[in-house]
């Protein structure tokens, strides 16, 4: 997927660069859209996952660039502003910053890495379901609590979601490169 | 105060509010993302259009995303007085 990134004229391969560019020079297109800067943490998270899987189990090849990719399409597509979620009238807060909230309070549970997300609307109820990869040797049931609560207290503390209901599904157990459960 | 001017001046306001990471381009509505492909880097992010006064902010994980853009908006509709309506979008919430 190659599409305009948040209507910022550069798409994700343009995004790659520039990270692998160190952000220099900077591009205020890039620096002021908040779905390109979404994306650039995202990218920089995979990267010091990808050795830190490396480091952990020894390996000599990173994870799976296919398996990489995949996830960060996943996250363009996420990134994307969406609607708008009022918190009172005049202030709103976007569907896209709620999505980056819960992946990034679900990637910071040490094991986990957030795939794919949805907010859904069930009459009164909306409902977070949230997809992870657990990283590693770890267990399953526990790292899914922990992203619940994690994602939770986040929701709480910065959206109008806090009494969402949230599901987690592990999909998928991921070691590095040749050895993936 | 033309629009552009008051536009720099609510980025420069809601910048100021603690809380606050920094302003974002505020979105164009309809052709937007042409209009933001012609944007010089000196122009203004939020946009004010006669009577309606947009601010797109990113707030730190560590406030809260609810009150700061509360603060924000009230401090917007100060500068823009009582007559503008101000809306205020979180466009991010980053550690």
């Amino acid at each position: 997927m190659n599409d305009d990134i948040g209507g910022s004229g550069y798409s994700l391969d343009d995004l790659s660069a520039y990270l692998d560019r160190g952000r220099t020079p900077a591009i205020a297109a890039i620096d002021r859209n908040p779905e390109c800067q979404a994306l650039l943490d995202a990218m920089t998270r995979f990267g010091a996952l990808s050795h830190e899987l490396v480091d952990r189990d020894g390996a000599e090849q990173p994870p799976s660039p296919g398996w990489l990719d995949g996830l960060l399409d996943t996250v363009a597509q996420e990134v994307r502003a969406g609607r708008d979620l009022p918190y009172t009238e005049g202030l709103v807060v976007t569907e896209g910053a709620v999505r980056t909230l819960v992946r990034e309070a679900g990637d910071a549970v040490p094991g986990a890495l957030v795939g794919r997300t949805r907010i859904r609307e069930e009459g009164e109820l909306t409902r977070i379901e949230i997809e992870i990869s657990v990283l590693g040797d770890r267990p399953l049931v526990a790292v899914g609590d922990q992203v619940r609560e994690a994602v939770a207290d986040a929701l709480r503390r910065h959206t109008p979601l806090g009494d969402a209901a949230i599901d987690v599904t592990v999909v998928d157990v991921h070691l590095a490169d040749g050895a993936d459960g | 105060m033309s629009d552009r001017e008051m536009a720099l001046a609510i980025d420069a306001a809601a910048a100021a509010v603690p809380g606050v990471r920094r302003v974002y381009r505020a979105p164009a509505g309809i052709g937007g993302a042409a209009r933001l492909l012609l944007q010089r880097d000196d122009e203004p992010l939020s946009d004010v259009r006669g009577s309606r006064a947009t601010v797109s902010i990113g707030v730190q994980a560590d406030a809260p995303a609810q009150a700061t853009a509360a603060a924000v908006a009230a401090a917007v509709q100060l500068l823009v007085g009582p007559e503008v309506e101000v809306l205020v979008r979180v466009g991010r919430i980053e550690g």
